[in-house]
C-alpha cells in the first residue's frame, strides 16, 4: 500500500511539476475519448431513434411506396383502387396518403408559389415540395406539431397551410403571410412554421415543404398525374404475422409497390445503425490512435529526461518493474484524468452532433446519456494511454543503474530489440482486442489493428525518409532554414510522427471538401452543358404565352430565347413494329428473361416526355460516341428526327439496344396515360454517351419538329430557355414571375445553389468527424512542440547566452514547426487527391482540384501549426538563460 | 543471499573484489577502464579512492555498487558472490547492503526529506525498520529535524546532501559508496557533510568508500587508494 501511495503521489507531483506538458498529454487523451464517447452516444441515440417506435417512423402500421420513389410516377388509380379494396374487404382498417406533384414537369410548374404583397426576388419559388395530407387523419402514429399545436390545429380552413422552417427561412415567410398558387384565385394563409424535422420521412430536406389539405388540392387540381407518392396503412389490431400477410397482399398489387412492415423497418434500420456505428467508431478510434501517438511521444520525452532519476531509483534498490511502475503511474493518471474530461467533452460532442444531424435527417433525435459509452470511453481511454505509454516506460525499467553516476552517457537504456518488438506486438494485440470488442468482431479487430500498425509503421518509415530528404534541400545560407533542417534531421522520428498526425488530420477535411467541390462542379458543368441558358420557364396558361414571350424578347440583356414545348408520350413501336419493341424488352438482360417491372418502368419513364426544340445555341452540348450519331441541326427542322440523351441510371437505350438510324414510334398520351392521336415515327439520329451526373431539362427526347401540334394535340406545357446577362437576370426573373401568374421561371443558378446547400448539409457530419481527427492532430502537434522545447531547453539557454533574442528563438521554433505543418498539409492533400482520383476512375467522373480549397486547407494547416507552436515557443523563449543552464 | 548485513559482515570483510576488469567497446575500439583491480574492504573501514579524471574511479564505484557488470573478475559483497547475479537480485543487494551518496545528491524532487529517506525502506524485501520512524530518526540525528517536510528544492545543497546520506543509511547497510560527496558544495557545507558522514560511520560501524578529489576527505580516511589508468598505484 505504501508503495502504491508512493507511485501515485510521486506521479501526480511529477506531472504537476511538468504542468504544460502534462496538460497537452491529457488533451491528447481528451480528444480521443471525447470522440469515442461522443460518437458512441450519437450512434446509440441514432440507433434508438431508428429502431424504437418504428410505427411512428412509418407513420402507420405499414408504409407503402412505389419503386423508384419520387423520381418515378406515383400510384395509379388502379393501384389505389386495389388498396381501397383491401379496406373494403376488412384486411386493413384504413389508409391515408401523402401526395406531391412528383416528377411530372408540367404538374411541377403548376405549383409556383408567390408571397402576396412582396416584390423582392425571394417572393416567388417553385423549388419546394408541395405536400398534400389527408385532413385530420395523417399521421396515424406520432405527432406533427409546432409550438405545441398539432398539424390539424394549425390547418383548419381549406386554405390554411404550414411551411417548414428551411423553406420559410430561405424565402422570409412568416406566420399569417398569404401565399398564391398560380392559376388559383383564392389565397392560402400560413398558419405555422414547422421545424424541418417535424414531418419525418415526409420532409424534403433540400427544398422544404408546404403542407396543403389534400381535399383542397384534389378540388383545385383534379388533373394531377398520379400525385400519390406514399400510402400509410392502418391495421392496429394486426400482429406480426398478419402484418406480413398484408405486406404480401400489398406487394402483389404491382411489382413496383414496396410495402414496409415495422419488423422490416426495424431490421433495415438496425443494419443501417450498425453500419453507422462502425463508421463512427472507426473515426473515434483513429482520433484516439492519433492521441496515442501523443501519449507515446510525451512519455518518451518524460522518461528520457528522467533517466538519471530512474538510475538513482535502481541504485537505491528498486527493481526494473518497480521503476517502470513509477513512470507508468504517470501514464495512468494522464489516462484517467484525460478520459474523465474526455467523457464530459464527449457528452458535448454528442449533443452538438445530434443537433446537426437533426437538421439533416429531418427528425427529432433527442439526447440521452447511456452508461455504456461512458464506461467504454473511460476504459478505452485508460487502456490506450497505458498501452501507448508502455513502450517508453519500459525503457525506464531497462535503464542502467550506472545512469545515477554517469547521467550523460549515451547508452543509458539497455537496448533490446526483442523486448521492444514483443511490447509492440503486445500493444497491437491489446488494441486489436479492444477494437474487436468495440466493433463486435474480434477477428477483424485484431487483423485491422495489426494491419493499421504495420501500415502506420511503414508510413512512418516513408515519412522519416521524406523528412531526411527535405532536410537535405538547399538552405541558401538562410540560418533559420539551416537550423530547422538540422533539427528535423536530429529528431527524424518526432518530425515524421508530427507529419503523420498532420497529414491524417488534413486528409479527411481535404478529401471531403475536394469531393464535394468535384461533385458540385461536375453538376454545374453538366447543367451548363445540358441547359444551354440561364433561365428555364414553363407557361401553364396558353393565353399568357405570347405576351410573356414578347416581354422576354423585348427585355434588356436577353441574348438568347429558345421556345419549345413538352408532350407526355409513350413508346409504341420500334422500326414501325410493336412486336419488335416487345421482343427487345424480352431479350434485354436475356439471362433474366427480359426486363423486370422496375426496369420496364424506367423504360416507360425514359420515353414519357418529348421535348420540341428550336435549333439554336440552347441545345444541350451532349457528347456522342463514335457510333452515336449527332445533335439536332438545321437539317432536322420540319423532319421527324430525335436525339436521345442516354442516362447511366436509366439505361433504356442500352436495354432496348437502340441504334442510330432506327425508328421509334411515340404516341401522345393524356393525363390518364390514354393514347391521343396517332403514333408518330421518329428517326433516331443521335444517342449521347451516358453521363455520370445525369442532368436533363424537359426530358430525354428532343426533336426539332412538332408533329403532335400538327395533330392538334395541346402540349403538356410550353417551355423556353433564356440566356440573359448576369446583371439583368434577377430583374427578368422577378418581372416574369410577378407579371404572369401561369409562367414559372427557374434560375439555373438557384438550382445549383440548392444542390450546393444540400451538399453542405450532407458534408457536415463527415466534416465534423474529420474535424475531430484534425483536432487530435493539432493537439499532437502542440504536444510535439512542447516536448521539443523541453528537449531543447539547454540549446535555447546557450543560444540566449550567446546573444540570441527571445523573438528570434520564437520565430525559429514557429518557423520549423509551421514548415512541418505545411509539409504535413501537403502530404494530406496529396493523399486526399489520390483517394479522389482512385474514386473518380472507379465511378467515372472528372476530378476538380480547386486552388481555393487547396490554399484554404494549407492555410489552415499553417495557421494551426503556427498557433499551437506559439503556445510553447513563447514561454520557452522567455526563460532566463541562467535559470535554464543551472537547471539543466 | 545473506539475510542481513550483520550476518554478512561476521568475518569482517564487507567487500572483496578480485581481478576486477571492465572494458568498454565502441565499434572496433576497446577501452580498458579497469585493469584487474583487487580490493578488500573491512567492516568500519573508511577508504578514499583518489585519482585523475578518467582514471576509472567512477567505473570502479559502479562495479562495487552492483550498478554495472564486470568484464572479468569476481566480486563478493559480504561473502556472497554477486558477479553473475541477475538484475533483480542485484537490486535487492543494493537495497539491503549498499548505500549510495552521489555528487549531485539525486534526491527525488517530488518527495519531502523524510519521504526520500523512507523510500529505500519501503522497497526493501525484508524490512528492518518502520520507514517513517527510521527516516525521522536519521534526519533528526543529522540536525534536520526542522526540515522533515521540506522538498529538495527548499533545502540548501548541504542539507540535501545530508538527506542523501540519511537515505543511504536508511536500511542500515554495511557499506556506503560515496561519489564525490562534497563535489557540489562550498567548503563550509562540504565540511558539515563530511562531519555528518564520519559521525554516522563511527556510530553505525559502516564501511565507507569515498571517491573524491577533495584532499580533506583523503586526510580523514583510514586508507587512501590512488587510481591511475584503471588500476591502483602507490599512495601519493
Amino acid at each position: 500500500m505504501e508503495r502504491l501511495t508512493f507511485y501515485f503521489r510521486n506521479a501526480a507531483l511529477s506531472l504537476l511539476r511538468a504542468r504544460r506538458r502534462a496538460v497537452f498529454a491529457v488533451f491528447t487523451v481528451v480528444v480521443g475519448v471525447a470522440a469515442i464517447v461522443g460518437l458512441q452516444l450519437t450512434a446509440d441515440v441514432l440507433e434508438s431513434s431508428l429502431t424504437s417506435n418504428v410505427r411512428t417512423l412509418l407513420r402507420g402500421d405499414l408504409a407503402v411506396s412505389k419503386e423508384g420513389g419520387e423520381t418515378s410516377s406515383g400510384f395509379t388509380s388502379e393501384e389505389l383502387a386495389a388498396i381501397q379494396a383491401l379496406e373494403d374487404e376488412g384486411v386493413i382498417d384504413g389508409f391515408t396518403v401523402r401526395g406531391t406533384p412528383g416528377s411530372d414537369f408540367a404538374d411541377f410548374a403548376k405549383f409556383k408559389l408567390t408571397v402576396v404583397g412582396r416584390t423582392d426576388s425571394d417572393a416567388v419559388t417553385a423549388f419546394y415540395a408541395p405536400t398534400f395530407l389527408e385532413y385530420d387523419v395523417f399521421p396515424y402514429y406520432g405527432e406533427v406539431s409546432s409550438g405545441g399545436q398539432g398539424l390539424w390545429d394549425l390547418i383548419k380552413d381549406e386554405f390554411d397551410v404550414v411551411v417548414t422552417s428551411n423553406l420559410a427561412n430561405r424565402h422570409n415567410i412568416d406566420v399569417d403571410d398569404q401565399l398564391k398558387l398560380s392559376g388559383v384565385d383564392e389565397l392560402f394563409t400560413v398558419r405555422g412554421i414547422l421545424s424541418s424535422a417535424a414531418l419525418g420521412r415526409a420532409a424534403d430536406p433540400l427544398q422544404g415543404n408546404v403542407v396543403f389539405r389534400q381535399d383542397t388540392i384534389d378540388r383545385l387540381f383534379p388533373d394531377l398525374k398520379d400525385p400519390v407518392s406514399d400510402i400509410y396503412i392502418l391495421a392496429p389490431d394486426a400482429d406480426g404475422e398478419q402484418l406480413a400477410r398484408i405486406d404480401e397482399r400489398l406487394e402483389a398489387i404491382s411489382p413496383l409497390i414496396e410495402s414496409t412492415t415495422p419488423a422490416e423497418l426495424e431490421v433495415s434500420n438496425q443494419d443501417a445503425a450498425d453500419d453507422l456505428r462502425t463508421i463512427i467508431l472507426i473515426f473515434g478510434l483513429v482520433a484516439l490512435a492519433i492521441g496515442g501517438i501523443g501519449i507515446a511521444n510525451t512519455m518518451q520525452v518524460l522518461v528520457s529526461r528522467r533517466l538519471p532519476e530512474a538510475g538513482v531509483l535502481k541504485a537505491i534498490g528498486l527493481k526494473g518493474r518497480q521503476v517502470m511502475a513509477v513512470f507508468l503511474a504517470e501514464a495512468l493518471i494522464i489516462g484517467v484524468v484525460g478520459s474523465a474530461i474526455g467523457v464530459v467533452a464527449g457528452l458535448g460532442v454528442s449533443f452538438g452532433t445530434l443537433r446537426v444531424m437533426e437538421g439533416i435527417a429531418n427528425q427529432n433525435l433527442g439526447w440521452s446519456v447511456g452508461a455504456g459509452p461512458i464506461f467504454t470511453g473511460l476504459i478505452v481511454g485508460v487502456l490506450v494511454t497505458l498501452a501507448f505509454g508502455l513502450l517508453p516506460t519500459a525503457g525506464a525499467g531497462r535503464v542502467r543503474p550506472m545512469a545515477a553516476i554517469r547521467p550523460n552517457d549515451s547508452d543509458l537504456v539497455k537496448g533490446s530489440w526483442l523486448t521492444s518488438t514483443l511490447l509492440l506486438l503486445a500493444l497491437a494485440a491489446v488494441m486489436g482486442v479492444m477494437v474487436g470488442v468495440l466493433l463486435g468482431t474480434l477477428q477483424w479487430g485484431l487483423i485491422g489493428t495489426l494491419g493499421a500498425f504495420v501500415g502506420v509503421g511503414l508510413l512512418l518509415l516513408i515519412l522519416i525518409g521524406i523528412v531526411y530528404l527535405l532536410s537535405r534541400l538547399p538552405t541558401f545560407r538562410w540560418l533559420t532554414l539551416q537550423l530547422s533542417f538540422l533539427e528535423w534531421r536530429r529528431r527524424k522520428a518526432r518530425a515524421a510522427s508530427l507529419l503523420l498526425a498532420m497529414s491524417i488530420g488534413v486528409l479527411g477535411i481535404g478529401l471531403i471538401l475536394m469531393l464535394a467541390d468535384t461533385v458540385l462542379s461536375g453538376l454545374t458543368n453538366s447543367v451548363e452543358d445540358v441547359v444551354g441558358g440561364d433561365v428555364v420557364l414553363a407557361v401553364n396558361d396558353p393565353a399568357e404565352k405570347e405576351q410573356a414571350y414578347a416581354t422576354i424578347r423585348e427585355a434588356d440583356g436577353v441574348t438568347l430565347f429558345s421556345p419549345g414545348a413538352i408532350y407526355d408520350t409513350r413508346l409504341t413501336a420500334i422500326n414501325g413494329d410493336p412486336g419488335e419493341l416487345e421482343s427487345r424488352i424480352n431479350s434485354a438482360e436475356a439471362d433474366r428473361g427480359g426486363l423486370d417491372a422496375e426496369e420496364l418502368q424506367r423504360v416507360e419513364d425514359f420515353f414519357s416526355v418529348v421535348n420540341t426544340r428550336t435549333v439554336d445555341a440552347a441545345l444541350p452540348r451532349l457528347v456522342f460516341p463514335s457510333d452515336g450519331g449527332r445533335m439536332l441541326d438545321e437539317t432536322d427542322v420540319g423532319r421527324n428526327t430525335v436525339v436521345l440523351q442516354a442516362l447511366s441510371e436509366q439505361p433504356a437505350t442500352k436495354w432496348l439496344a437502340l441504334q442510330v438510324g432506327e425508328r421509334i414510334s411515340l404516341q401522345a398520351v393524356d393525363r390518364d396515360d390514354r393514347g391521343v392521336g396517332d403514333p408518330v415515327e421518329f428517326e433516331v439520329i443521335g444517342i449521347s454517351s451516358e453521363s455520370a451526373i445525369g442532368v436533363t431539362v424537359f426530358g430525354t427526347i428532343m426533336t426539332a419538329n412538332d408533329p403532335f401540334e400538327e395533330q392538334g394535340i395541346p402540349p403538356a406545357a410550353n417551355v423556353a430557355i433564356v440566356a440573359v446577362d448576369d446583371a439583368k437576370r434577377a430583374d427578368l426573373v422577378r418581372d416574369l414571375n410577378l407579371q404572369f401568374d401561369s409562367v414559372l421561371v427557374l434560375e439555373v443558378a438557384a438550382f445549383v445553389d440548392l444542390f450546393a446547400e444540400l451538399l453542405d448539409q450532407i458534408r457536415i457530419v463527415p466534416l465534423t468527424l474529420s474535424g475531430l481527427v484534425l483536432l487530435a492532430a493539432v493537439v499532437i502537434v502542440a504536444n510535439a512542440v512542447a516536448l521539443s522545447t523541453l528537449e531543447r531547453r539547454k540549446e535555447i539557454g546557450l543560444l540566449k547566452a550567446v546573444g540570441a533574442k527571445a523573438r528570434w528563438i520564437t520565430v525559429q521554433l514557429v518557423f520549423e514547426n509551421t514548415l512541418l505543418g505545411f509539409v504535413g498539409g501537403l502530404i494530406g492533400l496529396a493523399l486526399a487527391f489520390g483517394v479522389l482520383v482512385a474514386t473518380s476512375i472507379l465511378m467515372g467522373f472528372d476530378v476538380v482540384a480547386s486552388p481555393t480549397i487547396i490554399a484554404a486547407v494549407l492555410a489552415l494547416a499553417i495557421v494551426l501549426s503556427a498557433t499551437v507552436t506559439l503556445f510553447s515557443a513563447v514561454p520557452a523563449a522567455r526563460e532566463r538563460p541562467l535559470d535554464i543552464l543551472r537547471g539543466e | 543471499m545473506p539475510e542481513n548485513g550483520d550476518q554478512m559482515t561476521e568475518n569482517g570483510v564487507v567487500l572483496q573484489g578480485d581481478g576486477l576488469t571492465k572494458q568498454f567497446r565502441s565499434g572496433d575500439l576497446v577501452v580498458d577502464a579497469l585493469r584487474g583491480v583487487d580490493i578488500t574492504i573491512k567492516r568500519g573501514e573508511i577508504v578514499a579512492i583518489i585519482g585523475p579524471s578518467g582514471s576509472g574511479k567512477s567505473t570502479l564505484m559502479g562495479i562495487l555498487g552492483g550498478l554495472d557488470s564486470l568484464t572479468e573478475g569476481r566480486l563478493e559483497v559480504g561473502g556472497v558472490d554477486v558477479t553473475s547475479m541477475g538484475e533483480n537480485q542485484l537490486a535487492e543487494i543494493r537495497n539491503a547492503y549498499i548505500g549510495f551518496v552521489f555528487q549531485q545528491f539525486n534526491l527525488m524532487p517530488t518527495l519531502t526529506a523524510v519521504e526520500n529517506v523512507a523510500l529505500p525502506i519501503q522497497f526493501a524485501s525484508t524490512r528492518k525498520f518502520n520507514p517513517r520512524e527510521r527516516a525521522t530518526e536519521l534526519l533528526t540525528t543529522f540536525g534536520l529535524q526542522d526540515r522533515l517536510k521540506n522538498r529538495p528544492s527548499q533545502l540548501s545543497g548541504g542539507e540535501q546532501q545530508r538527506v542523501a546520506i540519511a537515505r543511504a543509511l536508511a536500511n542500515d547497510p554495511p557499506l556506503l559508496l560515496c561519489d564525490e560527496p562534497t563535489g557540489a558544495l562550498d567548503t563550509e557545507n562540504g565540511n558539515l557533510v563530511l562531519d555528518t558522514l564520519f559521525q554516522a560511520q563511527a556510530k553505525l560501524g559502516t564501511a565507507v568508500i569515498i571517491v573524491t578529489h577533495d584532499p580533506r576527505v583523503a586526510e580523514r580516511a583510514n586508507r587512501t587508494l590512488v587510481m591511475t589508468d584503471g588500476r591502483f598505484g602507490p599512495a601519493g
